[in-house]
This record gives structure tokens, sequence and C-alpha cells, in this order.
């Protein structure tokens, strides 16, 4: 970590200290964009709760303590107001099925260029991540994608060690059976 | 040894180092099963290209700038308990204001009155009126 500590950029930025706010956010940005953007997917929606999730440690500092390590706070924040996001989703799907629109804001269409240029098929585990159920998906984004312990995957998500093994377990297979899907539906090759 | 209980080792086996006969058991068990090396290799896959997802996540340009410009324009934060209730008291008030000030200028603009009558549309009840009714009620 370069810089001067959390704790003294935090103890500044309560003084007002606008800087030192700022040092904040970009130390965290990518932690946060991990864990909303594997959430949410990319796009104006997840950058808006990202946004929104140092708007809410910039009103909490008066009250943040510290005890838990800023980037755990912040990764708690990001999965709290992800899932919130997620319920609006839902329900502006609902509301658009009602009406006739029914457009599913979930889905990502899987970009092969993208994949050619990483050497990966990550577009596609994005797109299948997106459409795996929100308690799965949340422990995989915490476990695997930021690399969490089963410990700390279960404080934040205030759910016990046992709940994230075997959501784990499950969230892993279930993501198996969704790209295997994809793969008929859109021929992998295509994106190698 | 039952399948479920290998898959159980697989899966123990990526979140970290098994007991030296586990590991055993386990390697044996994939040396003779396609079926389990495939989804160890799904499995390990998945995990690095969820960590590759990861550590490439970005908002984007400007992140910080725009975090920055937001809280400039950011509303007050509510507070909690009686502050709140006082929060949202000064929310409402001025719009509470303003109808009670569009309700008087219609009362006054319809009766050319303002009286308690002409704003409330009732008529003066004294205490007789109240009695005389409760003996009839009775």
């Amino acid at each position: 970590m370069h810089g001067p500590p959390d704790h003294q950029l935090l103890a500044k930025a309560r003084e007002g200290d606008q800087q030192a706010f700022r040092l904040l956010v970009e130390r965290y940005e990518g932690r946060v964009a991990a864990t909303v953007i594997g959430m949410l997917g990319p796009g104006e929606e997840a950058e808006d709760v990202g946004q929104e999730v140092f708007v809410r440690l910039f009103r909490a500092l008066d009250k943040f303590r510290e005890e838990s390590g800023l980037g755990t706070y912040l990764t708690r924040i990001a999965i709290n107001l992800s899932l919130t996001a997620l319920q609006k989703r839902k329900r502006r799907a609902w509301v658009g099925r009602l009406t006739g629109g029914g457009r599913d804001e979930g889905w990502q269409v899987p970009d092969p260029a993208e994949d050619e240029a990483h050497g990966d098929n990550r577009e596609w585990v994005q797109a299948g991540l997106q459409r795996l159920d929100s308690r799965f998906r949340a422990v995989l984004v915490l476990r695997l994608m930021e690399g969490y312990s089963t410990k700390e995957t279960a404080q934040i998500l205030n759910i016990r060690e046992g709940t994230v093994l075997s959501r784990l377990a499950r969230g892993q297979d279930k993501l198996r059976e969704i790209l295997k899907k994809l793969e008929e539906t859109v021929p992998l090759a295509q994106s190698k | 040894m039952k399948k479920q209980a290998i898959h159980r080792l697989l899966r123990q086996s990526l979140e970290g180092p098994l007991a030296p006969g586990d590991h055993l058991r386990l390697e044996k068990a994939l040396a003779r099963d396609p079926a389990l090396q495939a989804l160890r290799a799904d499995l390990l896959a998945q995990r690095d290209t969820l960590r590759a997802i990861g550590t490439s996540a970005t908002f984007g340009p400007f992140f910080a700038a725009k975090v920055m410009r937001r809280l400039q324009s950011v509303p007050e934060a509510i507070p909690e308990g009686w502050e709140a209730l006082m929060f949202a008291f000064r929310r409402v008030s001025l719009p509470a204001l303003v109808m009670v000030l569009l309700a008087a200028i219609l009362v006054l603009s319809s009766e050319s009155s303002f009286t308690w009558d002409a704003l409330t549309g009732l008529e003066a009840i004294s205490a007789a009126d109240v009695w005389s009714d409760v003996t009839v009620t009775l």
C-alpha cells in the first residue's frame, strides 16, 4: 500500500480534508469495483452503486470505528447496496413484464473479442455469474473474486461459515451448468 | 470411498492443503475417474477466471473525481432517533406551509370570510347542542 495508512487518511478526512478522502476512494476503488461489478455486471448502474458506497462512507466517517478494516467495511456496504440494486432490478423487470416490456437487465451478451484480448473466457464467466441467484453470486464474488476467507465472507454476509461453504459448492456447480448451457447456445469456440 | 466424500475432498483441496491421507485418496480417485478430473479442471479454471475478473475490475476513468463531485451535491445525511423525526418534519414543513396557505386563499376567495366556520366548514357547536343530542339519543 502506497501513501499514508488508512487511519491517518480517515482522521484527516474527518477534519474535512477532501484530498485525504479522495486518496481513500482511489485506494479502494478496485476492491469496491470487484464487488459491485461482480454482483451487478459492468455498466452505469454498477458505477452509480460504486459512487454511493463512498458517499455512505463519507456520511459515516464519524461513526466508523476501524475495527473491521476499511476494505471489509466498504465491501459490506457494496454488497448490501448491490443486493438492493438487484431487488430494484427485479421489481423493474416484474413491472416490465406486466406492461409488456419484460427486458432482462441482468443479461449480458458475452463479447468474444474481449475474451480473445484477455486469452480466457472471463466474458462468459461474467455473463454466467449474472445468471446466478444473488445468494450464490455474493459468496462467489467474495470468496473467489476477492479472495476473502470463508470466515470473512461469513462475517460480511452475516451468515454461518457452513452456509458459505455450501453456497460456494452449489454456486460453483450452478455456474458450471450455466456456462455449459451458454456454450451450447453460442459455441465457446467463437471466443477462443 | 463414496463419490460424495471424494467430491467433498476435491472442494476442500481447492480451499487449502489436505491431510496426507486425504490427499492420497483424492489423487487415487482422480487417477481413475476422468469425470472427476474434468470437474477439478473446471473448478480451477472458474476460480482463476473469477480472480482475474476481480483483479481487473474498474469503474473507468475519473471515478474518484465523480465521487468527489457527488459529495459536493450530496444532501444532508439522515440522522437517527429524534433528530431523524425533526429532519423529516423539516423536509415536509415548507410544502405543508404552502398547502396551508393555498387552502386559506381558496377559503377566502370562495367564502369571502376567514372565520373558523369558513375554514373548517363546521358550524360553531356549543355544549348545550351536544347535551341535547345526547338526551335525545337516550
